[in-house]
């Protein structure tokens, strides 16, 4: 049964994928009444992957300082705060979340991230049998999905950071950074006015960290600007793999309570 | 018996979600190379650049920016107009008084025998086909409206009207510049890539080029209008005209003082004859040459004498008749020259606010591509 459970939870990932993927198919011409619904689902998706992962590690913390009969254990379970932080976070991984993915045009790395969607619990079932000696049973699906998360991770942070490396960009080393700055913001539309400004600004970062990366060309292999440039893009390729995944995690989780122990969140 | 019978269904159950997860995974994953995302097309829109600065134009904009332009044109032509009929004013105030300066020369020369004899010769070669009728006229012009002088006045005139009109002009288009940028501060974008760089972008209207055209393209229309020497400004036309005026404002004081003239040199004529006979009568054979002699001398001092009575009498009517005559001559031009420069002036407008409109037009954008642009 534990493998049904597997394939269950790959499917439904894998209608996760197909609904981001509608998404970037018809964001930009879709209207408020359309994107917000989908935005406040993809919130609430995150925000529980994000309170779930809180929530196991203030639970490790307390059972690893605190007496098995402490009155803080009620005290610092977490409550209003945890909820106000991991909603307030969630809320911005959605939107770079759904915003880097209207800019992903690439096939490639869509194809890489069905590829991730499809081993994410293969490797996690994987993993917890075979970490089941060493690791107690309250955190073992967890910590097998965090490692799966983590290997997902580098390697999706690979394919995007080579997927960076050999894309084609313009010339901008003769270009002031307005202009650069201008000309990948002019290259975006859509029917929305507040998805147009975040498509907007998501392209102006690009247009800067292009800008800043061309600078100095001819450049030493350690430039600072070319180290900053290529930070600018790890953060941001890190950013989205990390609310990518937050928001696998949120869904794939959708049956299980927000508790530890009975401790009721 | 239980476990038995699970575990075909759980097996077939996995299958089936086996199934349904490969068919959703290929499914996707075929869909992914097959599909692009839609595209949303912006409304139209028009890039302008003013100075160092882009704007980018929408329908609504457009059409506040040729409100704008319109109004603010306008404006511009009633003040280019009014600094035009403020030179003309100044000018023509100073090229008449100058006018008005050699009047008592004309008529000095008027109420000399010089003149007498002249108007009298060619009167008589008038009569007789071999000179035109307007010798007063000619000689009122070469007097009162010297060539050189007067064409070098009405050619600084003009000179001066143009900068002025230019100026105007120039100061307004600025102001117009600078009112463009301070309204559409709020729909700046940024300038684009050079050409060859990257994904071609828009290209955008240059103001500043649109406005070195429009001045280019309609000055020198103006310039070469040669409006002031042209028309009741002319030089041979100034000076029959003025004569014209004192002629019909004298022509029953003329005609009787011409006839009351004619009469006493008539009489004069004869009496200088007959006093020339009697004063050399005793003097034999050298008669005829004396008398004739003497004859001359009374003529030309009965002339003279007619004359400074005709001066005592009619010198400050005629002075009077030709600075009344200049006054209307000097209305007449000053009203060809403004009705001229606004003429010019608004063709001027009219060019300007026609290339404008073309200019800042999205439906005209499609067919000038070079300098507007309809992608987004």
């Amino acid at each position: 049964m534990a493998s049904i459970k597997v394939v269950q939870q790959t499917a439904v990932l894998l209608l996760l994928l197909a609904c981001l993927w509608l998404w970037y198919l018809y964001a930009r011409v879709a209207t408020a009444p359309l994107l917000a619904p989908f935005y406040l689902l993809v919130w609430a998706a995150m925000t529980r992957g994000l309170l779930l992962r809180a929530k196991m590690r203030r639970h490790a913390w307390l059972y690893a300082y605190l007496q098995e009969h402490s009155a803080l254990f009620k005290a610092l379970r977490g409550g209003l705060i945890m909820w106000a932080l991991s909603i307030t976070l969630a809320a911005l991984l959605s939107l770079i979340l759904l915003i880097n993915l209207l800019r992903l045009h690439d096939t490639f790395v869509w194809q890489a991230l069905l590829l991730l969607t499809c081993s994410l619990m293969p490797i996690q079932q994987v993993l917890a049998r075979r970490l089941s000696t060493h690791i107690k049973e309250y955190y073992r699906g967890d910590f097998a999905w965090r490692v799966a998360a983590w290997i997902g991770a580098c390697v999706l942070m690979l394919v995007l950071c080579w997927h960076a490396f050999y894309q084609d960009y313009p010339r901008l080393s003769s270009a002031t950074l307005e202009q650069a700055v201008w000309y990948f913001v002019d290259q975006e539309t859509a029917r929305n006015a507040v998805v147009l400004v975040l498509l907007q600004l998501s392209a102006g970062l690009d247009g800067f960290s292009q800008w800043l990366a061309q600078q100095f060309i001819p450049a030493p292999a350690d430039s600072i600007a070319v180290v900053a440039a290529w930070l600018i893009i790890l953060l941001k390729e890190l950013a989205f793999v990390w609310s990518f995944l937050i928001v696998c995690r949120g869904v794939v989780t959708l049956n299980r309570p927000l508790s530890y122990r009975g401790e009721s969140l | 018996m239980n476990l038995v019978v699970e575990k075909p269904q759980a097996q077939s159950k996995m299958i089936l979600w086996a199934l349904l997860v490969a068919s959703l995974a290929l499914g996707l994953f075929w869909q992914l190379g097959q599909q692009a995302a839609r595209t949303w097309q912006a409304p139209q829109s028009i890039d302008i650049q003013i100075g160092e600065d882009y704007y980018r134009l929408d329908q609504s904009k457009l059409n506040a920016v040729r409100g704008l332009s319109s109004a603010h044109f306008n404006g511009v032509v009633s003040q280019s107009k009014n600094a035009a009929h403020e030179q003309i004013t100044v000018q023509l105030d100073a090229s008449f008084r100058a006018v008005e300066q050699r009047i008592p020369v004309f008529v000095d020369w008027y109420y000399s025998l010089n003149g007498e004899y002249s108007r009298l010769s060619m009167s008589i070669l008038s009569r007789l086909n071999l000179s035109d009728e307007d010798y007063l006229s000619r000689r009122a012009a070469q007097i009162l409206f010297p060539e050189q002088v007067w064409e070098a006045t009405l050619e600084q005139l003009e000179s001066n009207t143009n900068q002025r009109a230019q100026l105007e002009w120039t100061n307004g288009s600025e102001t117009w510049l600078s009112t463009l940028q301070s309204n559409l501060s709020g729909a700046r974008i940024g300038p684009p890539l050079e050409q060859g760089i990257g994904e071609p972008q828009s290209q955008a209207l240059a103001v500043n080029s649109l406005m070195e055209s429009l001045q280019t393209l309609a000055m020198p229309e103006a310039m070469t209008g040669r409006m002031a020497v042209s028309g009741a400004s002319a030089l041979g036309v100034a000076g029959p005209a003025l004569w014209r005026a004192v002629v019909a404002r004298n022509t029953v004081n003329s005609a009787r003082l011409a006839a009351a003239e004619m009469a006493a040199v008539g009489a004069s004529r004869g009496g200088s004859i007959a006093a020339g006979a009697a004063i050399c009568s005793p003097g034999g054979p050298i008669a005829i040459a004396c008398a004739a002699i003497a004859g001359a001398a009374t003529w030309i001092a009965t002339d003279w004498l007619l004359l400074s009575v005709d001066e005592a009498m009619n010198r400050q009517a005629l002075e009077e008749a030709l600075r009344e005559g200049l006054i209307t001559l000097r209305v007449g031009v000053e009203q060809e020259l403004v009705q001229a420069y606004d003429r010019q002036i608004e063709s001027w407008h009219s060019q300007s606010r026609g290339m404008i409109e073309t200019n800042f037009s999205l439906v005209e954008a499609d067919a000038e591509p070079l300098n507007v642009s309809t992608e987004i």
